[in-house]
């Protein structure tokens, strides 16, 4: 028996409904934007007169600097917010578990090697090498930010693959499935990941809550989304560079990204307790 | 501990090499050059040929490459197009504006962070740290420019309290005398690095508080507290220097955050250190800055990943890692 199995009984984690509800609501209202929305999000109806109002009944959020609904481009933006996030970190996922789980289940120096480039690049801030690309090509797309997001966001995965590989490797079912002539492939696919994906899912949810604030920062730096589509960072900017005269534009989208951050947070965090009974305080 | 400082800056050596190379091989790989980014209609097709053969760009890659590292070997960091100044020029007044900002947060941020994770720990289970436990959650979820943003706008902007841009007081800071120049500075310094303060410490109060957590549980507690020793003394002197190790270790792994934190913050504040620097070069496709902004950023955070490594051995000779 391990040690961990005679510790003192825990608390059961508790399932983080409302996190659970608002990151469902979130999804919804952005995946049926146009209905969701009360306006197109590029539509100026007044750049003369209707622009930066204040919140009203008619602009809940207010209008920005161009007279467009900040409800309805906060509402477009949690769609490509999202979508990016999303989708980068699929991306990250499948190169992570890739060569983590080769790392991991290979060893030697075929794990030396791998890791060592992934602590290269791990060793570089993300944000720089971010900064680099967009210094290199230039305004990037929204297909080219997903990608680069992915590209930059495996590492960290990868080790949390390769250590858990590791730690279900060592055990005696896989022990035996190989005294058996089981195939290596076969011995990873059906014996080991089994028990990395949980890990994995945790990961991955943690990493939706880092992506999401990095695209809305390059956004807010004015390196993310390009300027007409609505995003929450470049909302935000826009706030920014009107001195924060106009408080809506920096507040709503602001409270959108906090709200789903912490969310997300919130279900990894539980996750992660559920699994590691270690994280729990005792009963 | 010798052959360990060797192979971890054998290996730092290796990861500056292979920066300087990605970036190199990066702006080779994007379209276009940077001739073309000038967009003066002006410039005919030949001058911009000319342009090119001046700054070497007609050569064959390996060359350009060979030319890049030699010159980098000697500190020669290249030529700034948006600032019309060698880039050794443009960092060497950036590098020491982002050091002021962030080693006073760094050290603020991890006594902060240190002091706020023992309590939480050494409290857990009650309303009160529970509901830090929840705050310290969402608070990390706040990104570092919606941070900086608030900061600004309430402390700076609403209640007019102190200064919310730049270094110094533009108009008055040259007529200052040598103190009252310092106090000028040290005004403006306020606002950014409390702010990235707040960020690091929330993020080591959670490694801190966890790490203790672990140590709390520990037998040599109890042993202590048998042989009589106030909670004080158990927390302060058994309990904490085994948690520590591992959260300096973490705080070498923060690095790049304190990094990323710092752009946002300079890019708010208007401090004009590297942050601000790497953010208005890549908005003016000053690809050179932008490259060397990266490597020397590069170089701090591996270095600081060191020197995190070495304390951390020391603090906690259990740690001793054989490479």
């Amino acid at each position: 028996m391990s040690p961990r199995s005679r510790a003192t009984p825990r608390r059961r984690v508790a399932t983080p409904r409302l996190a659970i509800a608002a990151l469902i609501a979130l999804v919804a209202i952005a995946a049926f934007a146009p209905l969701t929305a009360p306006f197109h999000p590029a539509e100026q109806p007044d750049a003369a007169l209707a622009k930066n109002l204040p919140p009203s009944i008619e602009h809940p959020f207010g209008t920005d600097g161009y007279s467009r609904d900040v409800l309805s481009r906060v509402i477009y933006g949690a769609r490509t917010s999202l979508a990016v996030a999303g989708i980068s970190v699929l991306v990250a996922l499948a190169l992570g578990t890739a060569v983590g789980a080769v790392a991991g289940f290979a060893g030697g120096n075929v794990d030396r090697w791998l890791m060592r480039g992934v602590d290269a690049v791990l060793s570089v801030p993300r944000l720089l090498l971010l900064l680099v690309i967009a210094a290199a090509f230039g305004q990037l797309s929204l297909g080219g930010l997903i990608l680069v997001l992915g590209l930059t966001g495996w590492p960290a995965m990868s080790r949390i693959v390769r250590a858990q590989v590791r730690e279900m490797a060592a055990l005696d079912h896989v022990l035996a499935a190989r005294a058996l002539g089981v195939q290596p492939g076969r011995i990873l696919a059906r014996h080991v990941m089994p028990g990395v994906w949980p890990q994995v899912l945790v990961a991955a949810t943690l990493a939706v809550a880092s992506v999401i604030p990095l695209e809305a920062g390059l956004s807010f730096l004015g390196l993310g989304i390009p300027a007409p589509a609505p995003s929450w960072g470049n909302i935000m900017l826009e706030g920014y560079e009107q001195q924060l005269r106009s408080w809506w534009l920096v507040v709503f989208p602001g409270i959108a990204i906090i709200t789903t951050v912490l969310a997300v947070n919130v279900i990894g965090e539980r996750l992660r307790e559920s699994l590691d009974p270690r994280l729990r305080p005792p009963v | 501990m010798r052959g360990f400082i060797l192979a971890r800056l054998s290996q730092a050596v290796v990861v500056v090499a292979a920066v300087a190379t990605l970036t190199f091989g990066l702006a080779r790989l994007a379209p276009g050059d940077p001739f073309l980014a000038f967009d003066d209609a002006r410039l005919t097709e030949q001058e911009r040929a000319a342009m090119r053969k001046d700054w070497g760009y007609d050569r064959p890659i390996v060359e350009q490459y060979g030319r890049w590292i030699g010159n980098l070997a000697t500190g020669d960091l290249g030529w700034s197009h948006s600032r019309s100044r060698p880039v050794s020029e443009v960092l060497g007044a950036a590098v020491p504006n982002t050091l002021l900002l962030t080693l006073p947060a760094v050290l603020f941020g991890l006594l902060g962070g240190v002091a706020f994770g023992t309590w939480k720990a050494v409290r857990r289970g009650k309303l009160v740290t529970r509901a830090a436990d929840a705050a310290t959650l969402a608070f990390v979820s706040v990104p570092d420019f919606i941070v900086a943003v608030a900061v600004l706008s309430i402390v700076g902007i609403e209640l007019r309290w102190l200064p919310t841009s730049g270094m110094v007081d533009v108009v008055n800071h040259d007529s200052m005398s040598l103190v009252g120049r310092a106090t000028d500075v040290a005004t403006h310094m306020i606002l950014p690095v409390s702010t990235l303060a707040i960020i690091i410490a929330a993020a080591v109060s959670r490694y801190h508080r966890a790490a203790m957590l672990g140590v709390l549980q520990s037998d040599h507690l109890r042993t202590a507290r048998a042989k009589g020793a106030s909670e004080r003394r158990v927390i302060m002197r058994h309990a904490l220097p085994n948690a520590l190790g591992p959260v300096i270790a973490i705080a070498g792994l923060l690095a790049p955050t304190v990094f990323g934190g710092a752009v946002f913050v300079e890019k708010v504040f208007g401090w004009p250190g590297m942050g601000l620097t790497v953010v208005d070069a890549v908005t003016g496709r000053d690809y050179a800055l932008v490259q060397a902004t990266v490597l020397i950023g590069t170089v701090l955070v591996v270095v600081s990943a060191i020197v995190a490594d070495i304390v951390a051995v020391m603090v906690n000779p259990r740690t001793r890692i054989d490479l």
